[in-house]
């Protein structure tokens, strides 16, 4: 298995700004994701899945465990990671002065890719977002849909080994939401690039992950499903009812204590 | 898996309810004159009163209009003159040029650097607490140059102005933009450059607009006590001559050269700002 994401024995300590004490939002967390795969990470609302994700993008430092994407430390070696890990969040954090193709380009902008190249890569995958024809229009102009769409091209121009979706499709209306993550999800085995899909839909984890992570609170692994066999099995849709029962059940066990 | 996507969904204001064609067209050619129909009554209101006064009153109080249009166009009609508008320009310009500069640089490291911050905007406020007669009086006494007096002035009055807006602008930045910026791991210049500054650009632009105004002001406030030459100096010859008229046309000047140059920085704010959403009534 070609490993690209290694996080071991990951926990985060914050200061409480109200009376100095120290809380702890992600507890014990460890995992990998090999190339090609879809992991999911599922928990309740306030869970510590945004402060994973702050670690994964080397934002944060962990105060213990280590994190290794493709051998470096996202935080470590900030620098040495560009382009290799991109980040679609769940609202579509477009810069309002730039139109859509600079937006899109704007990661290998940073990255010191000449004017011509970034336009000619950054043109052909929103393409392929379907945004062909709609280069010089700023945010403002675009719906919900097309402004996500455009942020997806923005996190696939560097082709990064890594993507993370941080409920990435969690405030578009279902249809739209079905249909982003249809194309994302193509994007991603054309890529052959290693997923980490931060949600706290069970039902969308079940249909795209290829394994699900459900986190407690402080973030903790409770429960690890493979789904990818499963899947593939003819008892499917069964096995599938069962897996949702039991994550929700842990998660509802989980918040009880 | 096959790569072929969706068709993207509508963009905004794709859809809209249809109206009459002719009330459209009026209705958004009286919006965009909105303020040039305002200017136009202003104007014909002041020209009003200006006629009505100058019929009651002394000519060395308040000079009628053909009196006061005779003696602007006598004095474009002097070398002199053109030497005197080109002095105050000169001045307004380069003292608004340091203070921007300055003004911007001190408040995105105040922004960015809470130990600088610490120290610098309570300096600022107390420079900003200070009447401007005290640093016209004390710039007479500290310095000789005439020339350092004036530029003294626009700075010491301006660069609060823009250092504070920009530190503003800086600070609402919001913490979403930042972290994607961040996730691209760009180097602190290209976080200024890509974030930063682009974001507070309009907050950095209304100070410029407002400084610009506010150095007009103070160049003018400063030829006349501290400076022979430039439009205030002139103006200030008048009022000892009880040149009423004089002091008009040179006040008529002042007011073209300063909102012309306001109607350049506002037409450079609708180019390069043109990204933000219009507020529509």
């Amino acid at each position: 298995m070609n490993t690209v994401v290694e996080v071991q024995s990951v926990r985060k300590d914050f200061e409480s700004g109200i009376d100095g004490d120290r809380f702890t939002a992600v507890k014990d967390v460890s995992f990998t994701v090999a190339k090609s795969e879809i992991v999911c990470i599922c928990g309740k609302t306030g869970c510590g899945k945004s402060t994973l994700v702050n670690l994964m993008l080397g934002i944060d430092k962990p105060t213990d465990g280590t994190i290794r994407i493709d051998g470096l430390s996202p935080h470590d070696d900030f620098m040495g990671m560009r382009g290799k890990l991109a980040v679609v969040f769940q609202t579509d954090r477009l810069l309002p002065w730039r139109n859509v193709i600079d937006n899109a380009a704007i990661a290998l902008e940073v990255a010191g890719v000449g004017k011509e190249e970034r336009y000619e890569a950054a043109s052909s995958w929103l393409t392929k977002v379907g945004l062909g024809g709609w280069e010089q229009a700023y945010p403002h102009q675009l719906s919900g849909g097309m402004r996500q769409r455009t942020s997806i091209a923005r996190a696939f121009v560097t082709s990064p080994q890594v993507i993370l979706l941080d409920e990435a499709f969690g405030h578009l209306d279902e249809v739209t939401a079905h249909k982003l993550r249809k194309d994302c999800l193509a994007l991603i085995d054309e890529t052959q690039a290693a997923a980490i899909v931060v949600t706290h839909n069970i039902s969308e984890a079940l249909e795209i992950g290829t394994r699900i992570l459900v986190l407690g609170k402080p973030a903790r692994v409770l429960s690890v499903h493979e789904l990818a066999e499963a899947r593939a099995s003819d008892d499917w849709a069964i096995q599938r009812d069962r897996m949702r029962e039991e994550i929700f059940r842990n998660i509802e066990i989980e918040s009880q204590d | 898996m096959s790569s072929e996507v969706s068709k993207p969904e509508a963009a905004v204001g794709e859809e809209r309810l249809p109206t009459n064609p002719t009330t459209q067209r009026w209705t958004r050619w009286l919006g965009s004159q909105r303020d040039t129909l305002g200017t136009v009554v202003a104007i014909i209101l002041i020209l009003l009163f200006w006629r009505f006064a100058g019929q009651y009153l002394p000519t060395y109080i308040f000079p009628t209009i053909p009196i006061a249009i005779d003696t602007t166009i006598e004095l474009l009609g002097q070398h002199a003159t053109y030497i005197s508008i080109s002095e105050t320009l000169v001045r307004i310009l380069g003292g608004f040029a340091v203070s921007a500069v300055f003004g911007i640089a001190v408040g995105v490291v105040m922004a960015t650097s809470p130990l600088f911050n610490f120290f610098a905007r309570p300096l600022i406020r107390l420079i900003m607490g200070v009447p401007a007669l005290t640093w016209v009086l004390l710039g007479v006494l500290w310095f000789r140059n005439m020339e350092v007096r004036v530029w003294f002035f626009m700075f010491i009055i301006t660069f609060p102005i823009t250092a504070l807006n920009t530190y503003d602008g800086v600070r609402s930045v919001s913490y979403e933009l930042y972290q994607m910026t961040k996730a691209l791991r760009p180097t602190q210049w290209g976080m200024l450059k890509f974030l930063i500054i682009p974001a507070a650009t309009p907050f950095i632009f209304s100070a410029l607009r407002l400084s610009l105004s506010f150095a007009g002001r103070i160049a003018v406030f400063a030829e006349a006590i501290s400076a022979g030459t430039g439009i205030g100096a002139e103006m200030m010859l008048t009022n000892q001559l009880f040149d009423t008229a004089g002091l008009i046309a040179w006040t008529f000047m002042l007011i073209v050269m300063l909102s012309t140059m306001d109607g350049i920085l506002e037409l450079l704010e609708k180019r390069w700002f043109k990204w933000r959403r219009e507020m529509k009534e």
